[in-house]
């Protein structure tokens, strides 16, 4: 080898010394211009710029694989790493003689328009060493990234929205660290979709329509789309949806129905389907939860793999029955989360049954093996139902909530997740109640009207799109006249695009919570609720203190949006704000169940008085209450004892220690009507994370002038940690 | 004289609006159907006078309580006065439920049919009340609710030991007063009142 070498630079030297003489002479020829002579060059027609020969055969490096290609073989084993070459497949790389090789592949993708993990590449090499991998070829419907190029894992990321399932590929060669792959593999993409998910705006809002007059806007929906992609989407979550029925074999349905679980009070089978052909609300709010995802059929619900049953109370309402739907029956027992999509219709001076709040206490003490089973309660619809004796201007003239959360005395217990509704807008739904017992807000949606269909409707923002009755002679589709979604779309008729309220969003609200769970199941009942408080995003935050006159003074009805004494944003129409889904995901990824500490509640303080209340006045009547237990606040239960003609006109706040004013029953609510409140239990969640400890003031403001009252007694009782 | 056509055609729009809303709100308003109703059904209220939890309730024998099936000829309001039977002299639907007082006591034949709820009147408010036939009992001390049924001659529905507390049907609604009657001297039991659905529950 060195002998050859010196030969080599041998032939250098002479031709570069060559010559001087006569011009006219035509110089010997250098084929390959490398400055070595024909006659001399070993290669004439390659040019060597190296005189390194590392795999010793007699060529530069350079040369190697262009001699080999020329067929000038050097010698049997030209990388001499003891392969022959005729054997090996990098003949000229001594460190590989068995090159790698990238393996086709099949994945099925859950399409999404935000980046998901979908697996890992693969490959053989030469003694198993590691790979890496890089696509040659990328797909179409969707971009593929590799997240990890030492393990191959590959991210996809919808372009858009599609329609039906569908198919794609693309290509990636590998790398065992000294070479790449010669070949490349192809990856086959089995893509599933929901043909109607892009109408779904309350999942990932891109200011669709959603067959309705006006558009949303973007960005205004849960944040939901990022929890799926990291593969949270309910599985293993039982959820019971409390309802007027539930069509266990609806095609978006079935595939998520927990087989035998469901009831039917009315005949008491395990199939509680509906005989109803207008409509039945409990399979519209059961598709909201939980529709089976990406089966080419329909919509998605927002945990699309959790399984649903259904108990149809809402059709019988016996107090027996009640309380076997939420967890007393053996059917029932192992709910995690409970949707109640449904409040009474008008409650006066009422106070919570019994038999439900002990039923909602052993459900929070007993089940889920004792982390306590999750209720979800719609807040209601009630916010524009003015009472139409009262005099103008009205609550609904006012903008004040005319029936408030309170007017179903169980909205008073803490077991309960009360839920209002916003729009596709980012702001309250028009009829959404208000209430300082709300915790939250989930999309209800508007109308769903279109115009060209439905001229005198009073908003065209859309409704949500979610299951229908099976069929074109069932289903709230006969009794909405034709509107805007229909064939192809919905030519089985098996959906509804206008239905709304805050029954939509409390199964929304348990969908999400369903992924909560699934991320980690050892959360409390208490740590759902304070992961949604926590993470809760405010919306609707320029709107401002809605002030009324009252004796030509400024009267606060409905405040903006308070921060209270421990940070915690919250208002009556939102509660802590709308949930964002995949912040609550993340935060219940590290959260340590239990970190609240222990369940604890105070004793009822009471305090009677007997104080006229001025009529027509801000100056309003009030009882101080001193407490000293040291409890940090979770939720707040108000007691009022009031005499007074018209409850209608009265407004009723709780100030804390810290200076936190709730207005917990605004007045000119629709209660006009009626008189006298008897130890009448109202919930506050405005003081959340505050200390109980100090004077709280209860207040009681009279809005009309006419009608004198007194107010009788004021009681607290504090649960909290 | 010249007709102006357009007008003509706003003011039958305009009328056609105004009959729109004020049918809308004659048929949303439950004061419309109260008044009218309200004597009739206290009429009817001639049973006996039971307790439930907080309150007191005349039954009204002749009623009877239907779950909707079908609502084909209603809207989204939650009561409305509905179309008479042959045998009803006042019905209404309320939420999922259609309400009748019939002619006279007879057996309502429905596959929909509850077959053991009938209305009340509650005697302190004046309202109806749906009366599910069902008394709530709070024993005393552990039990076995099964003897309980027996002893009374009545019909074990569910008992949960969480609170101690069982729920019995009793078809015959005539003997829900004596029943609950006995109860109240009864040592096992801590309290026992009738199953009355006062506020109904509607979607929303």
């Amino acid at each position: 080898m060195i002998n050859k070498l010196f030969t080599f630079l041998f032939i250098i030297l002479i031709s570069s010394c060559g010559g001087g003489g006569n011009s006219d002479i035509a110089p010997p020829p250098d084929s390959d211009g490398d400055g070595i002579l024909d006659v001399y060059d070993l290669f004439p027609s390659i040019p060597i710029g190296s005189l390194v020969d590392t795999d010793r055969d007699g060529a530069p490096d350079d040369c190697d694989s262009d001699c080999l290609s020329t067929g000038m073989n050097a010698d049997s084993d030209d990388d001499g790493d003891g392969v022959l070459d005729v054997e090996d497949e990098a003949p000229l790389n001594i460190n590989v003689h068995t090159l790698p090789k990238p393996s086709n592949a099949l994945f099925v993708i859950d399409h999404l328009t935000v980046a998901q993990d979908i697996g890992q590449l693969s490959g053989t090499s030469q003694n198993n060493r590691p790979i890496t991998c890089s696509i040659v070829d990328n797909a179409i419907i969707g971009t593929i990234n590799i997240s990890d190029s030492s393990s191959c894992q590959f991210i996809y990321t919808g372009l858009e929205n599609i329609t039906s399932n569908t198919t794609d590929s693309f290509t990636f060669k590998v790398n065992d660290g000294y070479i790449d792959s010669s070949e490349v593999a192809t990856v086959s993409l089995s893509i599933k979709a929901d043909p109607l998910y892009l109408h779904q705006w309350y999942a990932d809002n891109t200011g669709q329509n959603s067959f309705a007059g006006q558009s949303g806007l973007f960005g205004e929906d849960i944040n939901v789309d990022k929890a799926w992609a990291e593969g949270y989407k309910g599985l293993g979550i039982n959820i019971a949806i409390i309802d007027s029925g539930l069509e266990i074999a609806h095609e978006d349905l079935e595939d998520n129905i927990a087989i035998g679980k469901s009831f039917n009070f009315v005949d008491e089978t395990p199939d509680p389907t509906s005989s109803r052909t207008d409509g039945d609300h409990g399979t519209s709010v059961a598709g909201l939860a939980a529709s089976v995802g990406w089966n080419n059929k329909g919509a998605r619900g927002i945990a699309p793999k959790a399984s649903l049953r259904g108990f149809n109370f809402l059709m019988s309402q016996a107090m027996s029955n009640q309380v076997a739907a939420l967890g007393g029956a053996d059917y029932a027992n192992d709910v995690d989360i409970f949707n109640l999509s449904y409040g009474p219709r008008l409650e006066v001076d009422t106070r919570p049954y019994t038999q439900v709040e002990d039923a909602l206490i052993n459900g929070v003490n007993n089940l889920r093996n004792g982390l306590g089973s999750i209720y979800v309660k719609s807040a209601g619809n009630g916010f524009r139902l003015e009472n139409e004796n009262d005099p103008s201007p009205s609550c609904r003239q006012l903008n004040i909530s005319c029936r408030n959360t309170a007017m179903d005395p169980h909205n008073s217990l803490p077991y309960y997740i009360v839920v209002a509704a916003s729009n596709a807008l980012g702001v309250k739904s028009t009829y959404s109640t208000a209430g300082s017992a709300n915790w939250v807000t989930a999309p209800g949606g508007q109308s769903g009207n279109h115009p060209d269909y439905r001229p005198f409707s009073q908003n065209y923002g859309p409704a949500m799109l979610t299951t229908d009755q099976s069929g074109c002679d069932r289903g709230y589709t006969t009794r909405i006249q034709k509107n805007a979604f229909q064939a192809p779309e919905n030519s089985n008729c098996n959906y509804t695009s206008t239905f709304n309220g805050t029954s939509s969003s409390a199964p929304v609200l348990s969908g999400a919570i369903a992924l909560i769970l699934e991320v980690n199941s050892s959360l409390t009942w208490r740590d759902v609720k304070h992961i949604l408080a926590t993470t809760s995003v405010q919306i609707d935050p320029s709107i401002s203190d809605n002030i009324v006159e009252i004796d030509g003074q400024s009267y606060i009805a409905e405040p903006a949006w308070l921060i209270n004494g421990a940070g915690y944003k919250f208002h009556n129409w939102y509660g802590f704000g709308r949930i964002d889904a995949y912040a609550a995901v993340v935060a219940a990824k590290n959260y340590v169940s239990g970190s609240l500490g222990n369940y604890d509640y105070t004793n009822k303080t009471n305090q009677t008085m007997g104080i006229s209340i001025p009529d027509n006045s801000v100056t309003g009547a009030a009882i101080d209450i001193m407490m000293t237990d040291n409890l940090v606040i979770e939720s707040v239960e108000l007691t009022v004892g009031i005499t007074h003609p018209s409850i209608g006109e009265l407004g009723i706040e709780l100030i804390s220690p810290s200076g936190t004013r709730s207005v917990m029953f605004t007045i000119r609510n629709s209660f006009y009507d009626e008189n006298d409140f008897n130890d009448f239990r109202i919930a506050s969640n405005a003081f959340y994370g505050e200390n109980v400890v100090g004077t709280w003031k209860c207040k009681v403001i009279d809005s009309l002038n006419g009608n004198i009252g007194t107010l009788n007694s004021c009681g607290v009782k504090f649960y909290g940690h | 004289m010249a007709i102006d056509k357009n007008f003509l055609r706003r003011a039958i729009v305009t009328l056609f609006i105004f009959i729109f809303f004020f049918y809308s709100y004659c048929v949303v308003s439950l004061e419309c159907l109260e008044p009218c109703s309200e004597d009739l059904i206290k009429s009817q209220a001639a049973g006996p006078i039971i307790n439930s939890e907080s309150n007191s309730y005349q039954l009204i024998t002749n009623s009877s309580v239907f779950s909707i099936v079908n609502m084909d000829s209603h809207q989204h309001q939650e009561e409305e006065e509905s179309d008479l039977d042959n045998d009803e002299s006042w019905s209404m639907d309320y939420g999922s439920f259609h309400l009748s007082i019939n002619n006279e006591a007879s057996e309502a034949l429905s596959n929909n049919v509850l077959s053991n709820y009938r209305l009340a009147i509650n005697l302190d408010r004046g309202n109806v009340v749906i009366v599910t036939g069902e008394i709530i009992v709070k024993f005393s001390e552990k039990i076995e609710a099964e003897e309980v049924a027996n002893d009374y001659n009545i019909i074990l529905k569910s008992h949960y030991e969480y609170n101690n507390t069982a729920f019995f049907i009793v078809s015959d609604h005539s003997k829900i007063a004596p029943v609950l009657q006995l109860m109240k001297q009864d040592q096992r039991i801590h309290s026992a009142y009738m199953d009355v659905i006062e506020s109904i529950n509607i979607p929303n």
